[in-house]
C-alpha cells in the first residue's frame, strides 16, 4: 500500500476523531437536557475517551508518516528523522501542541465535573486548531485570517458530524424512562438548531475556502481534486437530505412549538402529497433514532472524501501536474453535420491531431535542417547551440502534437515570455520553413519531437 | 436563509487541503539561454517550505554537480530556495529541486538553462 493511501486512511481517522470529540463535549455541554440523564452522558464519556485514544494513535502516525514523507527514508533513518522534525519543523511544533492537547483531553474526559467538560471542550477547539494549522491555508501565515476561518471550518464541520454520532448515541436504546418524548423532542431542537448554524458556518468558510483553492469552476471536472470534491459533494447533499428530512418531517411533529415553521408546514405538506399521510406519532421516536444514525454514517463518509482530499494535491497546482498528460483524441471524432454546426463550427474538446509520422525520418529532418544550431536535445549528442532557441528535452512529454505543429509552422501564434526567443520587432526568431520543409518532413519531425521524453 | 446557507455549503465545501509548493518562477528562468553565468540560482515558492529539508542541486551536463553545496532556504523569505554555483562555462545544467511545504509534503522537480 502507497504511503499515499496509508496517509489517507490516517488522516480519515484523525479527522473521525477529531469530530468524535468536540461532537460529543458538545452534545454533552449544549444538547442534552438538564440535569443530564445519567446514562447517555457515560456513554458519551466513555466514547470521547475511546475517540481520544484513537486520536491519539492517529497522530502518533500521523508524524512517522510526516517524517518518511520529509527524509524520505527507511525505518532506520526514522528515529534520527523523528526528533528532527519535531523540534525543526512548523509541522512538529504544531504537532507537540497537539499531541499535547489530546493527552490532556484524554485525562478530562472520564470526569463529569463541568470544569473538567469545558476544559476538554477548550482543548477540543485547539485540536481542531491544529489541524486547520498543518492543513493548506496555513501557507500564507499562522495568524492570519485564512487559518482563522479555515478554524471556523474544521470546529463547525466537527461539531455538526461528531455531534450526530453523539446524539445517535445518546439516544440509543430510547425505549427506558430517560427519553420521554418532551425531553427527546427538546433536546433534538436543540440539535437541529445547533446544526443549523454549523452549517451556516461551513457554507461561508467553504466558499472562502473555494474561492482561494479552485481556480475556476471548470476544476470541479477537470482535475482529480474537483472529481474527487464532486463525491463529497453529492454525499454532503445526501446528508443534508436525510437532516432536512429529520428537521421537518420527524423533529417538528415530536411536539416542539418552535420548530412548527413555516419550511416544516411546507415541508409536511409535499410529504403528503408525495407519500400520502404520515405514520404513527408513536412511531416518531425511532424513526428519529434511525435517520440520525444514518446521517452519522453519511458524515463518516464525507470525512473520508476530505481525508483523500487532503492528501491530494489541490486543484489551484492543477496545472504543474496535468501537462504530463496531455490526452488527445485516440481515433476519429464522429460527429453529424447538425452537432458540428451546434457545437460552434468544431467538435466539443477539439484538438489540432497532426498525422502519424516516421520520427527516425523526422530526426533526419531535425539534423539536416540544423535545428540543433539553437534547439538542445539532451542525450542526443548534436553539436551545441549557438543560437537561442528553447531546450526541446523532454518537450514531448509536455506538449500535445498540435501544439508542436503550431510552433513549427506558425511559431509567432504563442510567444513565450521571458527567455527572449525573440528579435527587436517583438517576434519569434524562428525561421519560417514554408518553402523548405515537404508536408512529409513537417510530420515527421513532429513525430520525432513528440518521442522526446526525459 | 438555512436552506440557502445549505445549498452553499453543498456547492462549495472544498475541505481541507494539503499544502503543497510549486515553483512560482526562478532565476535563472525555467529553459532559458543565458548571455552570462548566473552567479546562483533562486526558486520562489507558492507556500512557505521547509529549510531543514528542502534541497537543490545544480548539474552540468555530465552529471557533474556544479553548485557549492549550500543550498538554503532564503531567512528573510521562506518561500525563496537558493543556491550559489561555480563559474560556469557555456553549457546546458540541470537544477533539481526538492522541497517541503508547511504540512510536510514533499514536492520534486527539475528544469534547464544554458549559458552561451
Amino acid at each position: 500500500m502507497s504511503i499515499v493511501v496509508i496517509s489517507g486512511v490516517v488522516r480519515w481517522f484523525t479527522l473521525s476523531a477529531t469530530a468524535a470529540v468536540l461532537g460529543a463535549l458538545v452534545v454533552v455541554a449544549f444538547v442534552l437536557p438538564r440535569p443530564t440523564p445519567a446514562g447517555p452522558a457515560r456513554r458519551l464519556r466513555r466514547w470521547t475517551t475511546a475517540a481520544a485514544i484513537v486520536l491519539l494513535l492517529g497522530v502518533g502516525a500521523e508524524l512517522i508518516l510526516r517524517t518518511q514523507a520529509m527524509t524520505g527514508s527507511t525505518s532506520a533513518a526514522l528515529l534520527t528523522g523523528v526528533p528532527v522534525v519535531v523540534a525543526k519543523t512548523h509541522f512538529g511544533r504544531i504537532w507537540l501542541v497537539r499531541a499535547a492537547a489530546i493527552g490532556a483531553i484524554l485525562l478530562l474526559a472520564a470526569r463529569a465535573s463541568r470544569g473538567a467538560r469545558g476544559a476538554a471542550l477548550g482543548l477540543a477547539a485547539v485540536v481542531s486548531l491544529t489541524t486547520a494549522l498543518t492543513g493548506h491555508l496555513a501557507d500564507w501565515g499562522d495568524l492570519t485570517p485564512s487559518v482563522g476561518l479555515d478554524w471556523a471550518h474544521v470546529m463547525a464541520a466537527g461539531t455538526w458530524t461528531g455531534g450526530l454520532a453523539a446524539l445517535a448515541l445518546a439516544t440509543m436504546g430510547m425505549r427506558g424512562s430517560v427519553w420521554e418524548t418532551p425531553a427527546l423532542a427538546a433536546t433534538a431542537a436543540r440539535f437541529s438548531r445547533l446544526a443549523g448554524y454549523c452549517l451556516l458556518v461551513v457554507a461561508l468558510t467553504g466558499a472562502y475556502n473555494a474561492w482561494v483553492q479552485l481556480p475556476g469552476v471548470a476544476a470541479l471536472w477537470t482535475t482529480g481534486y474537483g472529481r474527487l470534491l464532486g463525491i463529497k459533494i453529492l454525499v454532503v447533499l445526501a446528508l443534508a437530505a436525510l437532516g432536512a428530512i429529520n428537521r421537518y418531517a420527524i423533529v417538528a411533529r415530536l411536539g416542539v412549538g418552535s420548530l412548527r415553521s413555516p419550511a416544516a408546514r411546507i415541508f409536511r405538506r409535499a410529504r403528503l402529497i408525495v407519500a400520502g399521510p404520515a405514520g404513527p406519532r408513536a412511531a416518531l421516536a425511532a424513526r428519529f433514532a434511525t435517520y440520525v444514525a444514518a446521517e452519522a454514517g453519511l458524515a463518516i463518509v464525507v470525512l473520508a472524501c476530505t481525508a483523500a482530499l487532503g492528501e491530494s494535491p489541490p486543484a489551484r497546482h492543477a496545472m504543474h501536474l496535468d501537462h504530463h498528460h496531455v490526452a488527445e483524441p485516440a481515433g476519429p471524432v464522429r460527429i453529424s453535420m447538425d452537432a458540428l454546426h451546434a457545437q460552434g463550427g468544431v467538435p466539443s474538446n477539439w484538438l489540432f491531431v497532426p498525422p502519424p509520422g516516421d520520427a527516425g525520418r523526422g530526426r533526419e529532418v531535425f539534423v539536416t535542417r540544423q535545428c540543433y544550431a539553437c534547439h538542445t536535445v539532451a542525450g542526443e549528442g548534436f553539436p551545441a547551440p549557438t543560437g537561442a532557441g528553447p531546450e526541446l528535452t523532454g518537450m514531448g512529454a509536455h506538449h500535445p502534437a498540435g501544439y508542436l505543429a503550431e510552433s513549427i509552422l506558425n511559431p509567432n501564434a504563442v510567444i513565450l515570455e521571458g527567455p527572449g526567443y525573440t528579435g527587436p520587432d517583438g517576434r519569434s526568431t524562428m525561421p519560417d520553413y514554408r518553402q523548405s520543409l515537404t508536408l512529409a518532413d513537417f510530420i515527421d519531425l513532429v513525430a520525432y519531437l513528440r518521442t522526446l521524453a526525459e | 436563509m438555512r436552506w440557502i446557507a445549505l445549498i452553499a455549503a453543498v456547492l462549495l465545501w472544498p475541505g481541507e487541503a494539503a499544502a503543497h509548493a510549486f515553483p512560482d518562477h526562478s532565476e535563472p528562468r525555467v529553459g532559458t539561454t543565458l548571455a552570462q553565468a548566473p552567479g546562483g540560482v533562486r526558486i520562489w515558492f507558492d507556500g512557505e517550505i521547509e529549510p531543514v529539508f528542502s534541497t537543490m542541486r545544480v548539474e552540468n551536463d555530465l552529471k557533474q554537480r556544479v553548485d557549492k553545496g549550500d543550498a538554503r532556504v532564503n531567512p528573510q523569505d521562506n518561500r525563496v530556495l537558493e543556491v550559489t554555483v561555480s563559474a560556469l562555462a557555456a553549457g546546458t545544467y540541470r537544477v533539481y529541486w526538492s522541497v517541503i511545504a508547511r504540512d510536510g509534503h514533499r514536492t520534486e522537480g527539475d528544469f534547464r538553462f544554458r549559458v552561451r
